[in-house]
């Protein structure tokens, strides 16, 4: 059930992206549903699963949309990533904690594929970037990540995506 | 298993950038595409489709509905009548809407008899901010291949830059990796045109390098590809130039696209540029 649900999740967010989303946007900026979703793993579960749904889902989307595939998996991973190891000894979920992780993960997903975009060659001006799209993006993520997270919860509540007994150990919610 | 995963985390991002790390290079230099990619492609387009277009319908309805609303004021008594022709004006809208833009497809193609056509629906669009590109729903088996030139009756959209069997991805001309040998119609100078990474996606420009420094270009001269390159025929439209001017002793030019990105829904595929 785990895995199935995992499954659907990730092929929900590729799905409504491409989509619903893309006509459905803010100012020209989509919410990103599988770093919204892998954070909201990571905050419930304490456990790597995040990283890994960050990675594979991210393979699947740059199959889907990306002209180099690893391009979203890689910023999605390390922004999961740092966000695990944040918030793997924190025992408490506060509003304020899942926003700024939110905003926090947005904005280092977004500097990886910068970097990424300016190693290949391509020339683009930073700041219009940062402002334009990077800053609003991380507070869209900021907002919807408490919503995103209470609606995944409620999978964890009715132990659907109940982790296996080993690690149960670290699994706080 | 799963102790494992919860024991090395450090080790599981590590193994996983690695993997991605190749695939990002492997995937950096070759036009190819995997089975795996066919595959995966092929099983979520029809999907995506059925989500696109519902989600279009429902933006259409909603536009209707608030270009309504002082008439439905005004006629309080028939609100139930009035929401239910709504719901019928949607749909007939959509239909006109659906027809107006296939019939220009249609003539379109009957004034350049030279070309091979084949229509297509947008699926998905790439819902990042980096590149602007698009997936339609036709591919391989419809005879599609990488670098055919996508176009609508209004412009040039961009080229495909990868192909499944039943879809293929396109790069538009505003995206920040596109360039474009082109020629400006009125007074024949040639340039290249390239797009913007840091596109406003409500009005994206395209930049203008490698005209003479002499050039009379002005503003609402029309920009057509000039053939030179191989992708793209001579002479399709593509914009007109919005702002002329020099700077750093170099002719600094703006275009603004023909075609109008926020509102495609088909396009069209050059299969046959006429040059075989």
């Amino acid at each position: 059930m785990r895995i199935i649900l995992f499954i659907l999740l990730g092929a929900a967010g590729i799905i409504l992206s491409g989509s619903v989303l893309s006509v459905v946007n803010i100012a020209g900026i989509t919410p990103d549903l599988l770093l919204l979703t892998a954070l909201s793993v990571v905050f419930l579960e304490k456990t790597p699963a995040g990283i890994l749904f960050a990675g594979i889902g991210g393979i699947v989307y740059d199959i889907m949309f990306s002209y180099y595939i690893g391009f979203y998996a890689l910023s999605s991973v390390l922004a999961v990533s740092i966000a695990y190891a944040i918030l793997r000894r924190m025992k408490r979920v506060r509003p304020l904690i899942l926003a700024a992780v939110g905003f926090g993960a947005f904005i280092v997903q977004q500097m990886v594929m910068a970097a990424v975009v300016a190693a290949v060659g391509y020339e683009y001006s930073f700041f219009y970037m940062l402002l334009r799209f990077i800053l609003p993006g991380a507070l869209i993520t900021a907002v919807l990540m408490l919503p995103a997270y209470y609606l995944i919860r409620i999978l964890y509540v009715k132990n659907w995506m109940t982790p296996t007994k080993s690690l149960y150990d670290d699994f706080i919610e | 298993m799963d102790r494992f995963f919860r024991n090395k985390p450090l080790v599981i991002t590590v193994i996983l950038v690695i993997i991605i790390l190749v695939l990002l290079i492997a995937t950096s230099n070759s036009q190819n595409i995997s089975g795996g990619q066919t595959v995966a492609g092929g099983v979520f387009v029809p999907v995506q489709r059925f989500f696109y277009q519902l989600t279009d319908n429902i933006s259409s309805f909603f536009d209707n509905s608030i270009n309504t609303t002082d008439l439905a004021k005004e006629n309080a008594k028939q609100k139930e009548e009035l929401a239910s022709l709504k719901s019928e004006l949607s749909d007939y809208d959509e239909l006109v809407k659906e027809n107006q833009r296939l019939s220009s497809l249609l003539d379109y193609q009957q004034q350049h008899t030279n070309y091979g056509f084949k229509v297509a629906g947008i699926v998905a669009k790439n819902p990042g901010i980096w590149f602007e590109s698009f997936t339609i729903n036709v591919g391989s088996a419809d005879g599609i291949a990488v670098d055919m030139p996508v176009v609508t009756p209004d412009g040039v959209v961009g080229r495909i830059e990868e192909v499944g069997l039943n879809w293929a991805k396109v790069m538009t001309i505003i995206d920040g990796r596109s360039g474009i040998s082109t020629i400006v119609e009125r007074t024949r100078d040639v340039g290249s045109l390239r797009g913007r990474m840091e596109n406003d996606p409500a009005d994206p420009l395209l930049d203008m390098d490698f005209l003479p420094i002499d050039t009379d270009i002005q503003v609402g001269d029309n920009i057509l590809t000039s053939g030179i390159g191989g992708i793209y025929p001579k002479g399709l439209m593509i914009g007109s130039v919005v702002e002329a001017g020099e700077e750093s002793n170099q002719k600094k030019v703006v275009v603004k696209s023909a075609a109008d990105f926020r509102s495609l829904e088909e396009v069209m595929v050059m299969v046959d540029t006429g040059e075989k």
